[in-house]
């Protein structure tokens, strides 16, 4: 149907058509996702645009679901800030990008006229060009370009948004047609543009919402797609797992360097803004690195780090009230990290036994976090002295538990709630973290006899209340005695967090003989990845 | 004065028949078969049906019919009727009940949301039996069921929350950390919702915690009307429960079971207590 044909006159925008268009245009993704995979050859033929685009746009769904009665300009911040979260691969990104410039470009109003969506959308194009580390001329920043382009043009001729939909439609279709012309890769393979044509399918959806139905009585199907997207999401395990974001003030920020930095460290990279302020979105298997960095570049603040994988959830429905406290915690190994991460901690600072963290590292953790009141997990008797320090320059209500191991820090983290008052906060991890009882399986590095104990070089050597406790040529026999040691019979868990050079195999192999000895209680299994010890273990 | 509930009080017998409570019940699915909660199965037997069975339990409402049938015979004997349920947020009984009491226009209906499950819920329709024994009137039994219902405390443990969430029980946006570690979540009903609040490693510090909940409860309030439950965990309820009852100022209603709608939700394994200033002193 061509325009000139309709009936509808479409005069505004509002929150609610706002919503039912994104939910159509996801949706008519969502359904080309297999084939838009198919065709996925640029940059690299992984197959994955289609289930990219469709995660990217399920995260929006996730987010604008989640409101009652918003205002347009928190419907369109929420489309905004899901798609910064869920962004997944390049034309996720631009994607995302090209929502959040949209949001950017309507702040403050109520009902956006042709006009307005197709300034702001020619706006977003402009930051996307931008936030992009290497645009790349015959993808979806061509059709995203040409269609601001002509939805320009269109917005000077009418104020009916229906037409000018249909313009956006007709120069998308147009611009992703020509994306082979424009990237030899494409015409090899004899395909177009996969994110273009996912951009593009995205406004057909929207179109055919107009077309099909008067918009005010119509619902999207979105409950069922929803749940098709989510079976989609569980399969996929992105290393980069933590979504981090953060505002960098400074005085010479440049993007082009940032961007560069950063892509060393993580994907899903978006940067906007200007020398002075930029907003930084990344995902990262390593929040903490890309903090220390942007630190080190200037001031930082906003800070947001979710960990996609346990926290699919949204701010806009999370943020009840800010938080009482944070935690930060210092910790030796990538295992830990990630069961800190999950258990609570806000802030993970790499540390341990062999390798410590500056003062003002933990500084630097302790202004990052949310909440002015902060507890430090320090987990390493060397590392406390540098975190009393830290508390001390800080700026913030610092208290420093003394864990002086992980398992200590990991009990204190479990028995801290959100919403507890600081002190309460404090009191109970501190008297949590001294009902476990830790110890650790170290090599000898030179032979000695301490505590009665012989110790050869080399041989295992088993730790607990500082004290080498029994020492052996075999691991598993040191393991053994220093859990004796260590148990009493009202303990109920025994927990083994093997170190980054154990293999996994035979850390389980070490968990089943324990079990054996110790058949009614729990024995668990965990990866820490410290250098230091072989195993740290806990009882309690 | 007939006071009315739902199978999700967990109420037992003997308080059901000394106080004459009408009990509609929830309906339990379990693969392809279905019973009356109570009626049709009772717990101890559903908890076995439960731990044999690979199938994900989901539990249905009273229709309104459900509820026109029971309050129709008190209607036409022109006694008044005060109907309890299961909190809005977590079900739609109370919406089945409004319905039904719109049937009878005129009729001495009131409809409460308790905004509280299981124990909780029978500690509210026991005050309320209480209340209108002591020549109460419907609205006056009906102002005290809506003043102390939000009073009631309940906290509760379970194995693990895959029921909650299978049972969307828990909000869509609760995230609940420590996931990775083996925990015993404790969770407490908020404002008529679920909400996990601590993440316990041993039973031993789990049971330690909730003696602490009730010492500060008890100091509060210097005595509290109790009841404490659980399902299929009898010998670690009978553990806490000796360890409550050495503290000071506590009446215990009674000792109870999660029944076949409530156990669907927490799965085998919970303990629960609840707990109100004692107001019938």
């Amino acid at each position: 149907m061509k325009p000139n044909e309709k009936k509808k006159t479409i005069a505004y925008l509002g929150a609610k058509r706002f919503k039912l268009c994104i939910l159509a245009g996801a949706e008519s993704v969502f359904k080309n996702r297999d084939h838009l995979n198919k065709i996925n050859v640029f940059p690299v033929p992984d197959g994955d645009t289609g289930s990219n685009l469709s995660m990217s746009l399920m995260s929006v769904v996730r987010e604008i679901e989640a409101l009652q009665d918003p205002s347009l300009e928190t419907i369109v911040k929420a489309t905004a800030w899901g798609a910064l979260m869920g962004a997944r691969g390049n034309s996720g990104i631009i994607f995302a990008q090209i929502l959040s410039g949209i949001a950017e470009g309507i702040e403050g109003k109520e009902r956006l006229s042709a006009k307005d969506v197709a300034l702001s959308f020619s706006h977003a194009v402009k930051k996307a060009y931008k936030a992009i580390l290497y645009p790349t001329e015959g993808t979806i920043l061509t059709v995203v370009r040409e269609t601001a382009e002509a939805a320009i043009k269109a917005a000077e001729n009418t104020s009916d948004l229906y037409f000018l939909l249909h313009a956006m439609v007709t120069a998308a279709r147009t611009s992703v047609e020509r994306t082979p012309e424009m990237l030899p890769k494409l015409k090899e393979a004899g395909v177009i543009d996969a994110g273009g044509l996912g951009f593009l399918y995205f406004l057909e959806g929207m179109l055919r919402l107009v077309d099909g139905i008067a918009m005010d009585d119509t619902t999207v199907d979105n409950e069922k797609m929803l749940v098709d997207m989510q079976k989609e999401t569980s399969t996929s395990q992105p290393s980069n797992r933590y979504c981090t974001e953060f505002i960098l003030k400074g005085s010479q920020i440049s993007e082009d360097h940032l961007k560069k930095d950063l892509s060393q460290k993580g994907d899903s990279i978006v940067v906007i803004g200007d020398s002075r302020l930029a907003r930084v979105h990344i995902h990262t298997g390593q929040p903490q690195k890309v903090l220390e960095y942007a630190f080190s570049l200037g001031q930082v603040s906003s800070i947001k780090v979710d960990d996609m994988l346990t926290q699919h959830t949204s701010r806009f429905v999370n943020h009840k009230g800010a938080k009482t406290s944070s935690v930060v915690a210092i910790v030796p190994g990538d295992g830990f990290k990630e069961i800190f991460y999950n258990a609570g901690a806000e802030l993970v600072v790499d540390g341990g036994a062999t390798e410590n963290p500056s003062t003002m590292d933990i500084v630097s953790a302790i202004e990052a976090v949310e909440s002015s009141n902060v507890v430090i997990l320090p987990n390493h008797k060397n590392i406390y002295p540098a975190a009393l320090k830290a508390a001390e320059i800080a700026t913030k209500q610092v208290t420093v538990l003394k864990t002086s191991t992980p398992s200590e820090g990991i009990s204190a983290l479990l028995a801290y709630m959100d919403d507890a008052p600081f002190e309460e906060n404090v009191s109970r991890m501190d008297l949590a973290s001294r009902q476990v009882k830790s110890g650790e399986i170290l090599v000898a590095s030179r032979d000695v006899t301490l505590g009665g104990v012989d110790v050869k070089t080399n041989d295992f050597i088993g730790v607990y209340r500082g004290e080498i406790q029994c020492s052996s040529a075999s691991l598993c026999e040191t393991l053994q005695l220093l859990v004796k040691c260590m148990y009493e019979p009202s303990d109920e868990i025994i927990t083994l967090y093997f170190g980054e050079i154990i293999r996994k195999n035979d850390a389980e192999a070490m968990q089943s003989i324990l079990q054996q000895s110790f058949p009614d209680k729990s024995v668990e299994l965990y990866f820490g990845g410290q250098a230091h010890a072989q195993y740290i273990v806990s009882v309690e | 004065m007939k006071i009315i509930t739902d199978s999700t009080a967990d109420l037992p017998k003997e308080l059901i028949i000394k106080h004459n409570i009408g009990i509609v019940p929830l309906t339990i699915h379990l693969g392809d078969r279905s019973w009356k909660d109570y009626y049709d199965v009772e717990p101890d037997e559903y908890y076995r049906l439960l731990r044999k069975t690979t199938a994900h339990p989901t539990t249905s409402q009273p229709t309104p019919q459900h509820f026109i049938d029971a309050y129709s015979p008190f209607v036409e004997k022109g006694e008044s009727i005060l109907s309890i349920h299961l909190s809005s947020k977590l079900s739609g009984v109370f919406q089945s009940a409004l319905l039904a009491r719109s049937h009878f226009p005129g009729a001495m209906i009131e409809v409460v949301d308790s905004l509280q499950a299981s124990f909780a819920l029978s500690i509210l329709v026991i005050i309320c039996a209480e209340t209108a024994n002591r020549g109460a009137s419907l609205s006056e039994v009906a102002h005290v069921a809506r003043e102390i219902g939000p009073q009631i405390e309940t906290y509760f443990s379970v194995d693990s929350l895959e029921y909650l969430h299978r049972g969307g029980r828990i909000g869509k946006a609760q995230v609940f950390l420590g996931t990775l570690m083996k925990i015993k979540p404790l969770l407490k009903v908020m404002n008529g919702e679920v909400q996990p609040i601590e993440k316990i490693r041993t039973s031993e510090r789990l049971l330690n915690r909730f003696v602490e909940l009730v010492e500060l409860a008890v100091q509060e309030h210097s005595q509290l009307l109790m009841a404490v439950g659980e399902s299929d965990n009898a010998e670690v309820m009978t553990d806490l429960l000796g360890r409550l009852e050495r503290i000071p100022g506590i009446s215990l209603m009674f000792r109870g079971k999660l029944g076949g709608v409530i156990t669907s939700h927490a799965g085998p394994g919970a303990l629960g207590i609840a707990y109100v200033k004692n107001v019938l002193k």
